[in-house]
């Protein structure tokens, strides 16, 4: 199969080695891809991703572990890289999304965000629901470590909601190697573009400047996190729930919608959820909840 | 007191980050433990909670912090020495579980390169890229998603057969695998019959009557519905499946079983089966049955494929001997198949007490297969029942929420579980229906599915024992009876119980019959008699 390559976002474990150092380049091989950085210029670094299927992979990734044995084996690694990399098919998630946003705006939805979130939530209870039952958790069990809960990261989330500077206080708040704060963001920034029907990146200019600002303040992987969504690129579990939120047509009736006893949301929407929940300890999670801020957010903007 | 305990550039997954505060959390003694690293944010939550300043000042965002209150320095020590044992012991911990949670594919296979089947059940959109990876990486799938094109299917089962691997699907509900009950399966026992089967409760149905006449399954793989009805696919799954069981010694049997497929697609199936040179048995759903061909045996029902299969794996050497058995068997009941005269009795009972004006069956189905089998059965005795299944255009019922006539209506349609769980999962959608179709007084008698086994609702029955309790009281306040048939597919070993589900309903009346083509018969026979105003 031909590969991808794009602005795709590694899922957690970042386990990387090096798999091949150009002139202008590295490129770094994580289980879920090779993530290459170009140096353009001095002030000008592009991060792209290659998924170049799974047979090349595995002979890059071979190479790279060979890496440190001589040339040979680096060079090898990086004609393969090359190789996988000119038949790779570009991959950018910003023209669909931009698609979804307009779409979102065109239904009518972009007026009527605080449906989409009950819809959402609706999702999120049952996938929440779902996860329990698999798990046999009872609800809420194991928030207290979260930003949910009512420990003291839980404490101070709540607390900066009610102070100004949030929401871009978040970057670097909370726990997780991707702070959770960098994570609700993500999420926030996602949903903001979806339902402002102005496309990946043309949401909320103020906060994204804000966040650009405190950058240096997370860490190196929530860096790349909110880099990517400051862009338009979240990550993938993120474009498949603004896909799946604004492919979803919307019920005769909100209030059958979150209705868990007349039937919910679609399934596809759950799913979406249910593989956004299944992301990191609680990045998903908080992913989630930052979407649902987003929905709401522009909700409030709109209505005034 | 409080302390802190740092590792300068360190990574560690944010799931192990979280087990290794819980861990800490939960000791006797401990009243904080953060897990975390020291951005600026979080080295401000720290000095807020007490922590020493000047040193979390010094720390960068890409530093590991441990920070600990606790009862006194011996819980402090362990605790602190708890925290970093979690984090070395981070991979080890997910492989214990056996229920580790990943982001990816490949973390799955990085965790388990032993892992050699994929069950992918993300929404149709994105399932062809999902089954895709998993064919690449050398993994059989099984594609429970819907909604998946034709195209993707063709491509991904021409991409798995060059690989020698099977993809069950699109739209696949259930298989057992290696004795696994994959979705929606049932608790059957092992044994030398293998099913292919391109009918989701028609392979459920085939399996646990299977294990009700003392026999078991070795393999039972789901195809999807295209995968005989559709020439374009032509039965790529399901050729490939036969391939590997003809070749499996576990198996002795082979047994078949589709809705309608395409002519020449079934040919295939045939010449697969008569190619194996193990005793064979086809089903193939609303086809007239045909004259018996060498080693393959044509069942003209879903119960007689399994009882076919069932003789022909207990010993008996050709289908004319397993017939033959079968019949000389028929006086006894060993198998449990009514006498015809039982069934007229029972039909005969049941249609004296309906009212006047009561004429019409109403068949109400969790499961696609056994509303087909039942429509098909009605459909020829009954000179048309209305249906959205119907192959019939002049029978698809136009609105399937509104029965019409005689009518036996699919619930698992997407008509009616498009935002909203399969009624084999969430029976409400059925009980709902039970209670409009107890309101009409034309309504001479109503046909019910129960599906048990894993995926199936935990009390299929109880969700509608209210519903059917308030619809038969509904017609004797208009004067009239409302019988109630139904059969259960499942085994005792299934999670709800077989004995528990049956004894539920026949305490409330309904006439529980041994198999799904019973239940059709015996339906039919009372609406005949509800026609023919034999009361």
């Amino acid at each position: 199969m031909p590969g991808l390559r794009g602005c795709l976002v590694a899922p957690p474990p970042w386990d990387a080695r090096v798999a091949g150092v150009f002139s202008k380049a590295i490129a770094l091989a994580l289980p879920s891809g090779i993530l290459i950085s170009v140096v353009r210029d001095e002030e000008g670094m592009e991060a792209l991703a290659l998924w170049p299927g799974a047979e090349a992979y595995a002979r890059i990734d071979a190479a790279a572990r060979a890496g440190a044995a001589g040339d040979r084996a680096r060079s090898a690694a990086i004609a393969a890289i090359e190789a996988a990399y000119a038949a790779a098919e570009p991959w950018d998630p910003r023209p669909r999304l931009a698609e979804l946003s307009r779409a979102f705006a065109a239904a009518g939805r972009g007026g009527a965000p605080a449906a989409a979130a009950d819809r959402l939530r609706a999702a999120l209870r049952r996938a929440e629901a779902a996860d329990r039952g698999r798990r046999g958790g009872a609800d809420g069990a194991g928030d207290d470590g979260t930003i949910r809960g009512s420990g003291p990261y839980g404490r101070a989330f709540a607390a900066m909601r009610e102070r100004d500077g949030f929401p871009a206080a978040l970057v670097g708040f909370g726990p997780g190697t991707t702070p959770a704060g960098d994570d609700w963001l993500a999420g926030y920034l996602c949903a903001a573009d979806l339902a402002g029907g102005r496309g990946p990146g043309g949401a909320e200019a103020a906060l994204r400047n804000e966040i650009v600002r405190r950058l240096e303040r997370t860490t190196a992987a929530g860096r790349s996190l909110l880099t990517g969504a400051l862009e338009g690129v979240p990550p993938r579990y993120l474009c498949d729930l603004a896909e799946s939120l604004a492919a979803t047509e919307p019920s005769a009736g909100a209030a059958a919608a979150v209705d868990d006893e007349a039937g919910g949301p679609d399934a596809g929407l759950i799913a979406a959820v249910e593989s956004a929940l299944s992301h990191g300890a609680s990045s998903g999670r908080d992913a989630v909840d930052g979407f649902l801020s987003g929905l709401l957010g522009l909700g409030a903007t709109a209505a005034a | 007191m409080k302390r802190l305990r740092v590792r300068k550039d360190s990574y560690y997954d944010s799931v192990f980050l979280m087990l290794a505060a819980r861990g800490i959390k939960g000791m006797d003694g401990v009243d904080e433990a953060v897990v975390a690293m020291a951005t600026p944010m979080n080295v401000e939550l720290l000095v807020d909670l007490g922590f020493d300043k000047a040193e979390l000042e010094s720390l960068s965002p890409n530093d590991l912090v441990v920070a600990v209150e606790a009862r006194d320095e011996g819980v402090m020590e362990a605790a602190l020495k708890e925290a970093f044992d979690a984090l070395t012991r981070k991979k080890q911990a997910a492989a214990e579980t056996g229920l580790a949670r990943v982001g990816s594919m490949a973390s799955a296979l990085k965790l388990d390169p032993a892992i050699n089947l994929a069950v992918i059940s993300v929404p149709g959109a994105y399932a062809a890229r999902e089954a895709r990876k998993a064919l690449d990486a050398g993994l059989h799938v099984m594609l429970y998603s819907d909604n998946v094109s034709l195209d993707d299917e063709i491509a991904l089962k021409k991409l798995a057969v060059s690989k020698g691997l099977l993809v069950m699907g699109p739209d696949c509900g259930t298989a057992i695998v290696n004795g696994k009950p994959l979705c929606f399966a049932n608790v059957v026992r092992r044994g030398p019959i293998g099913v292919v089967a391109a009918s989701g409760t028609g392979l459920q149905e085939v399996c646990c009557l299977i294990d009700r006449y003392g026999s078991g399954v070795s393999q039972a793989i789901g195809t999807g519905g295209r995968d005989l009805k559709n020439a374009a696919v032509g039965g790529m799954t399901s050729l490939l499946a036969l391939s590997a069981l003809a070749q499996d010694p576990a198996t002795k049997v082979l047994l078949v079983v589709s809705k309608p497929p395409a002519p020449e697609v079934a040919e295939k199936v045939i010449a697969a089966l008569e190619a194996s040179g193990k005793p064979a048995v086809a089903h193939f759903l609303g086809l007239a049955p045909r004259p018996d061909r060498g080693n393959v045996a044509f069942a003209a029902d879903l119960e007689e494929a399994a009882l076919l299969a069932a003789r022909l794996a207990l010993g008996d050497d050709t289908p004319e001997r397993a017939r033959a058995n079968i019949a000389d068997d028929s006086g006894n009941d060993r198998y449990n198949r009514p006498r015809p005269g039982a069934v007229t009795a029972t039909a005969a009972a049941e249609a004296s007490r309906l009212g006047a004006g009561q004429k019409y069956l109403r068949g109400l189905y969790t499961g696609g297969t056994l509303c087909d089998e039942a429509m098909f059965i009605a459909h020829k005795e009954l000179g048309g029942v209305y249906s959205n299944n119907q192959t019939d255009p002049a029978w698809v019922l136009a609105d399937p929420f509104q029965s019409k006539a005689h009518c036996v209506v699919d619930l698992g349609d997407d008509a009616f579980t498009s935002g909203k769980p399969h009624p084999m999962i969430d029976p409400g959608a059925r009980a709902e229906r039970i209670a409009q179709e107890g309101a009409d007084p034309e309504l001479a008698i109503m046909l019910l599915d129960f599906v048990l086994g894993y995926g199936s609702h935990p009390d299929p029955v109880g969700a509608c024992l209210k519903e059917i309790k308030a619809a038969r009281a509904a017609a004797a306040a208009r004067g009239g009876y409302l019988p109630v048939v139904a059969s259960v597919t499942g085994t005792e070993a299934d999670p709800q119980g077989m004995a528990a589900q049956i004894a539920a309903l026949e305490a409330e009346g309904v006439v529980v019959m041994p198999s799904n083509y019973r239940a059709a018969l015996l339906a039919v026979e009372i609406a005949k008699l509800a026609q023919g105003g034999a009361r």
